[in-house]
């Protein structure tokens, strides 16, 4: 058993350095090494980049927190189309508001109230053309005196309509109303 | 019948379904070119009153008559002659551009007492010893409205009927006649509970009916078939539809099928009424809130899908 085990010893030491030399034979050139490392590097930086890019990534937690910031800074600049003092605030140039009527004097409604004691007595028809034949500004003092609200843009067609459909449906809900519609 | 007809009902109160048959019927003739005829059956006469001043319904009612009018003429087996009680052009006559190829059969208050009439409640049916007799007038009394719109089906492309908050005998009629029913519905729980119970409450109608013709030895009246479920009166909180409609509506598209609801929703705004105060549709109120109201589009956008749906 001991000589075959030094025989086996000597067997393995020749293999040793067999391998030993296939290794040596099998090692990089300077230049090869060189190549490998710069190659490396190269991986490491694009790793590098990924990862950042990866953090840049929004989940959906951010996505919501975005909605939610573009829908008050939408809200914020419908208002200041609206507000001049928030629109200069904001650098928005502020449209003239559609809301805005026309400013009718105390004056004017009491004088409105006049001319619409008399259309409660005149039919739907005559009061349309007596509507049609008064000044745009008294026009909209009577609607400002029945409360309606009209804008810049209220065309006089329709003042005289809404004017109109007003004082006749007041005039016929209370007629309902009173059971004057018995037939 | 050349016309779609087309009831827009649901026995709940509330849930806009005259601003909706008026908005959907004004969309359809001023935007998408369609001849339609609006039919009120409701007596409380609001779609009416969406078309025209009370002042010119009076003077309708008085030259003319309405469909309470026609209802008396078809108990007493008279004539009907539709076309004379069809108001043509009611919307915007005060203004210079009224909407073209919408017309308007009109609606009155005593037509409420003839609503309740006959076997009018949605269950009743008549005993058993009178079935074939009562069966003939249970017919009879069911197929008012088809006759009167059978005469003027051929001038129209749609027929949207309004109907009364409840499943009565008009209300019955209107489903004799049309084709589908349309259900609108606010998302929310007291509004979307009973949508079986309305739709299974139709079924119960069409199988009355198909026992009455057994009897009588009839055939040819059925019930509509749902067309679809408006949502409408939806609540935004900001621009955003608030939860619990938002929870309401998937739930509702869940059970009902998402196919049965229409995509197109209205949502709550102060321009409807606003509009309504000038009968007129919104998008030709000049008011602010009307024309913010405009600005969405929101009937124009049932107004399309109801065209593919119906087409």
């Amino acid at each position: 058993m001991p000589t075959k085990k030094r025989d086996a010893s000597l067997f393995d030491a020749q293999k040793f350095a067999g391998s030993l030399a296939g290794l040596l034979d099998a090692l990089p050139s300077e230049a090869n090494r060189k190549e490998t490392v710069s190659q490396l590097q190269q991986l490491i930086e694009f790793l590098g980049n990924l990862k950042s890019r990866l953090e840049c990534i929004p989940t959906q937690q951010d996505a919501l927190a975005a909605r939610a910031a573009v829908d008050r800074l939408s809200a914020l600049f419908s208002e200041a189309k609206s507000n001049p003092a928030l629109g200069i605030a904001v650098g928005i140039k502020a449209t003239p508001s559609s809301r805005k009527a026309p400013t009718i004097t105390t004056e004017e409604i009491e004088h409105s109230k006049l001319a619409i004691a008399r259309f409660e007595s005149l039919p739907i028809d005559e009061i349309r053309v007596a509507l049609e034949r008064m000044p745009t500004r008294n026009l909209q003092a009577v609607a400002s005196a029945l409360g309606i609200r009209t804008t810049q843009r209220t065309g006089r067609d329709s003042l005289v309509h809404q004017v109109a459909t007003k004082i006749t449906n007041t005039r016929g809900y209370r007629s309902l109303r009173d059971g004057a519609d018995e037939h | 019948m050349t016309a779609k007809v087309i009831a827009f009902i649901n026995y709940k109160g509330g849930v806009a379904k005259t601003t909706t048959t008026y908005h959907v019927g004004c969309s359809l003739a001023q935007h998408f070119g369609k001849k339609v005829l609006l039919v009120d059956i409701d007596p409380q006469t609001n779609l009416t009153f969406l078309c025209s001043s009370i002042e010119d319904w009076e003077q309708f009612k008085k030259k003319t008559g309405t469909i309470a009018t026609m209802y008396r003429r078809f108990l007493e087996k008279k004539s009907l002659d539709t076309k004379r009680f069809i108001w043509r052009q009611p919307v915007g006559a005060g203004l210079k551009r009224r909407i073209p190829n919408l017309d308007l059969i009109p609606c009155d208050i005593d037509l409420i007492g003839e609503d309740l009439g006959g076997a009018a409640v949605a269950g009743s049916f008549p005993a058993l010893e009178l079935l074939r007799s009562q069966s003939r007038e249970y017919l009879r009394e069911h197929s008012f409205l088809q006759k009167a719109l059978n005469e003027v089906d051929d001038n129209y492309d749609y027929i949207l009927i309004d109907c009364p908050p409840n499943l009565y005998l008009m209300t019955q009629n209107a489903l004799v006649v049309s084709q589908w029913y349309v259900v609108t519905a606010i998302p929310d729980h007291l509004s979307t509970i009973g949508l079986n119970i309305l739709q299974r409450k139709v079924r119960t109608i069409g199988e009355h009916l198909q026992s009455a013709q057994t009897f009588a030895g009839k055939s040819g009246l059925g019930v509509a078939s749902i067309g679809g479920i408006v949502f409408v009166r939806v609540r935004l909180g900001g621009s955003r539809i608030t939860i619990v409609h938002q929870n309401t509506m998937q739930a509702v598209r869940a059970e009902q099928g998402a196919n049965k609801c229409f995509t197109a929703r209205t949502t709550e705004l102060i321009g409807y009424g606003e509009a309504a105060e000038y009968s007129l549709p919104v998008w030709m109120t000049q008011t602010p809130n009307a024309a913010a109201a405009a600005k969405k589009h929101e009937y124009e956008d049932v107004a399309k899908e109801f065209l593919q749906r119906f087409p």
